[in-house]
């Protein structure tokens, strides 16, 4: 069986490289799907003959759709609401934090500007969510 | 409604009235009974007088028809036949015809009793009784002299006896017989004329000056009431409960006194018809008098209520009629002066409202700039809101890429750079992370006066120890005593007051870096003008001398070197303090200790 697949949802191109360089510099070598924006991330969610990702890291400004609106309508869909999803932005704005738990965020995470902070972190999340956490049986409707 | 009920009741017009007719009354109901009562005492003395003087008259009638009754008698006494019956005994058919002519003047029996030796004789006539007798003991002595004898009554009829003594034929002889007469009562024409004169339905009677045997001259009677003495009045209740007036006079030469009675009501009769009379017209005036003071007054309360009604409707914010009086007395001068001040009322509302209306549209005015300008704020605040959202996720993407992207330099071709490169690369790194810090202090900053304040008891102690227990935690190798004053809590909004007390801890925390001891306290006094909170260290202090650069933002009193920081965290407190309405202030000495004082107004208040 494939490894558990990972799906970034983010529209920086510097972002995308320093994550996808923190992701392999602590070992996780999961595929990794690059979504660049919100409609984007949530066709390939929605597509029925897409697998689901184990983990879906979302950053929050996004071009054409931004990350709040991705995250409602995930979690608006039977076959995505207990995908879980954690919010990965720069901002720490309270309206973002409280908007991200009530549309049923798993978690929020803030990326510090220390690269070595965000490494850690990033391997924090790896061990967390791809390791300890049992991630919800998948639903076949 | 209530009040204007009331005051009918208390108004003057049914009040001045009333008061003048109670007044009258009095006064007319007082003079008639004070009349009445003279004019009783009068008619009471002059009927007692009339009654005396009556008593006396009909005494002197009863006493002279009994001084001729014995005269007759003693008359008959003195006739010859008699004498010769009396002193021989010898014809006594003589001595009977003598007898006989004082039978016939209305005495009921005649007798003539003899006391005399010889043989006894008895002879009777009709009712002439001729009796000679030695006497005995226990039969009727002769008496003394002539007399009246009291009243006696036998089967029911009243009489009275006249004695008249006969003397002996020898000079100077001693009586030996008496002449009796018994006869009725009979009323004179000279009583029913007293009776008459006196009037007033007047009683007359006759009786023993004793008391035992009276009679109104045709039955027997009651006695009379005992008065206190002859000839005065007294005044009693008859059998039929009417008051009497009534008088007891002796008659003279006899056992007997006269009563003379008459009513009371009777006799006072003139003086109650004069009560009466007086009554009816002074009840007239009273009722005459009244109605014209209530004219009179109704002139004047009507006049009064209407401007009284004016003033109520002025009263009320109503415009009051005009009143149209046409009166030169005192009501009048009211009436003008009301008028003219109502006027003045009228125009000093009407200018009041005038500039009312010119206020309101100034206000509205103000009201309406006012909003524009909360619209104009609503959106520069949207703006700031927008600005600093944007700052806060678009500002730091490049400096993670600035930071990233050198380290990833210093990791992918660390040996080709030598150490000046990963100097400089360190450098770029350091301060992309510095600008990280002061953008999120900036954002803090901005946010602090951005958000709401949302007041709540908030347990300041409580949130000082557990911030301190976080730095304690933060780094175990340092020696740190911290004491937190228990107890000491506000009104505030706990996120901003969280924020300030986070910065001044960390402050301390800060600046103590260097102690072998670390003491950090926080606690609260009262001075003067309430209480006052403070966060004290004993770390590096600072210069007075530059204490007013400490609240600026980006002023730094240390060199980034010795403590790092971005010169923005007590801005953010002095900011969070000032929003609740305090002050805030320090003292300190380089080397040995800085004190940061603050007020929140909810505790000046």
């Amino acid at each position: 069986m494939k490894s558990p697949m990972i799906a970034l949802v983010e529209d920086n191109a510097d972002d995308e490289a320093l994550t996808l360089r923190a992701l392999k510099k602590n070992g996780i070598a999961n595929e990794i799907v690059i979504l660049r924006d919100g409609a984007e991330a949530l066709r390939f969610l929605m597509a029925p003959e897409n697998q689901l990702p184990q983990l879906v890291l979302l950053d929050l400004k996004l071009p054409r759709k931004d990350g709040l609106e991705v995250l409602r309508e995930l979690r608006e869909n039977p076959r995505t609401e207990l995908l879980p999803i954690v919010i990965l932005t720069s901002s720490k704005e309270e309206r973002d934090l409280i908007e991200g738990y009530r549309l049923g965020a798993n978690s929020y995470v803030r990326k510090p500007v220390d690269f070595n902070q965000f490494s850690e972190a990033v391997r924090q999340l790896g061990l967390y969510w791809l390791v300890l956490n049992e991630r919800p049986p998948i639903q076949t409707s | 409604m209530e009040s204007a009920r009331l005051a009918r009741f208390s108004s003057l017009r049914w009040r001045l009235p009333l008061l003048i007719l109670t007044l009258l009354l009095s006064i007319g109901t007082t003079y008639a009974w004070m009349a009445y009562r003279s004019m009783e005492g009068a008619l009471r003395s002059g009927g007692g007088a009339r009654l005396n003087d009556a008593g006396a008259e009909l005494a002197d009638i009863f006493a002279q028809a009994a001084a001729t009754r014995l005269t007759e008698s003693r008359r008959v006494a003195d006739d010859p036949a008699i004498r010769r019956f009396v002193s021989t005994g010898e014809a006594p058919d003589a001595a009977v015809d003598a007898l006989k002519t004082l039978a016939g003047r209305g005495n009921a029996s005649i007798a003539l009793r003899v006391r005399a030796a010889g043989p006894e004789q008895r002879i009777e006539s009709g009712n002439v009784l001729l009796e000679r007798s030695p006497g005995s003991p226990g039969a009727d002595p002769i008496p003394a002299h002539d007399m009246v004898s009291e009243l006696h009554v036998r089967d029911g009829r009243v009489f009275f006896r006249t004695q008249a003594r006969v003397p002996s034929s020898q000079p100077g002889g001693e009586a030996i017989a008496v002449l009796t007469a018994e006869r009725g009562l009979t009323q004179s024409a000279g009583m029913t004329l007293i009776q008459r004169l006196v009037g007033h339905d007047a009683h007359i009677r006759l009786g023993n000056a004793r008391g035992d045997v009276w009679t109104d001259l045709s039955s027997r009677t009651e006695a009379p009431p005992r008065s206190a003495g002859p000839g005065e009045t007294v005044s009693y209740l008859d059998a039929q409960g009417q008051n009497r007036l009534g008088v007891a006079v002796p008659v003279r030469g006899t056992p007997w006194a006269v009563w003379l009675d008459f009513s009371e009501a009777a006799l006072l009769a003139p003086a109650q018809a004069l009560l009466w009379k007086m009554l009816l017209p002074t009840l007239l005036v009273t009722i005459v008098g009244a109605l014209a003071v209530a004219i009179a007054s109704k002139r004047i309360t009507d006049p009064l209520e209407q401007v009284a009604n004016a003033a109520d409707a002025i009263a009320v914010g109503g415009d009051a009629p005009r009143l149209h009086l046409e009166r030169k007395d005192e009501i009048g001068r009211l009436a003008n002066a009301f008028n003219e001040m109502a006027a003045r009322v009228r125009d000093a509302r009407e200018s009041l409202e005038a500039r009312v209306r010119e206020r309101t549209r100034e206000l509205e005015g103000a009201r309406e700039e006012l909003q524009r300008r909360a619209v104009h704020l609503t959106t520069v605040n949207r703006e700031l809101e927008a600005f600093s959202y944007s700052v806060s996720h678009d500002l730091r993407a490049p400096l993670r890429s600035i930071d990233g992207f050198s380290q990833a330099i210093l990791e992918d071709c660390g040996p080709q750079l030598g150490p000046e490169g990963h100097e400089h690369l360190t450098r770029i790194r350091r301060a992309a992370q510095r600008m990280g810090q002061l953008i999120d202090d900036l954002l803090n900053l901005s946010r602090v006066s951005r958000t709401e304040m949302q007041r709540q008891d908030v347990d300041l102690s409580a949130m000082a120890q557990g911030l301190l227990e976080g730095l304690a935690a933060s780094d175990t190798s340092r020696n740190v005593e911290y004491r937190v004053q228990p107890e000491v809590r506000s009104m505030g909004d706990p996120r901003l007051l969280m924020v300030a007390l986070t910065n001044l801890l960390e402050n301390a925390w800060k600046f103590t870096r260097d102690r072998q001891h670390t003491v950090i306290e926080f606690g609260a006094q009262q001075n003067g003008h309430g209480r006052v909170y403070f966060v004290r260290d004993n770390g590096a202090g600072f210069d007075m001398a530059y204490a007013n650069k400490l609240f600026g933002a980006f002023q730094r009193l240390h060199h980034s070197a010795d403590f790092p920081g971005t010169g923005i965290g007590l801005a953010t407190v002095q900011r969070i303090v000032t929003r609740h309405g305090g002050r805030i202030w320090a003292d300190g000495q380089p080397g040995q200790y800085a004190i940061f004082y603050f007020t929140l107004d909810s505790e000046a208040a």
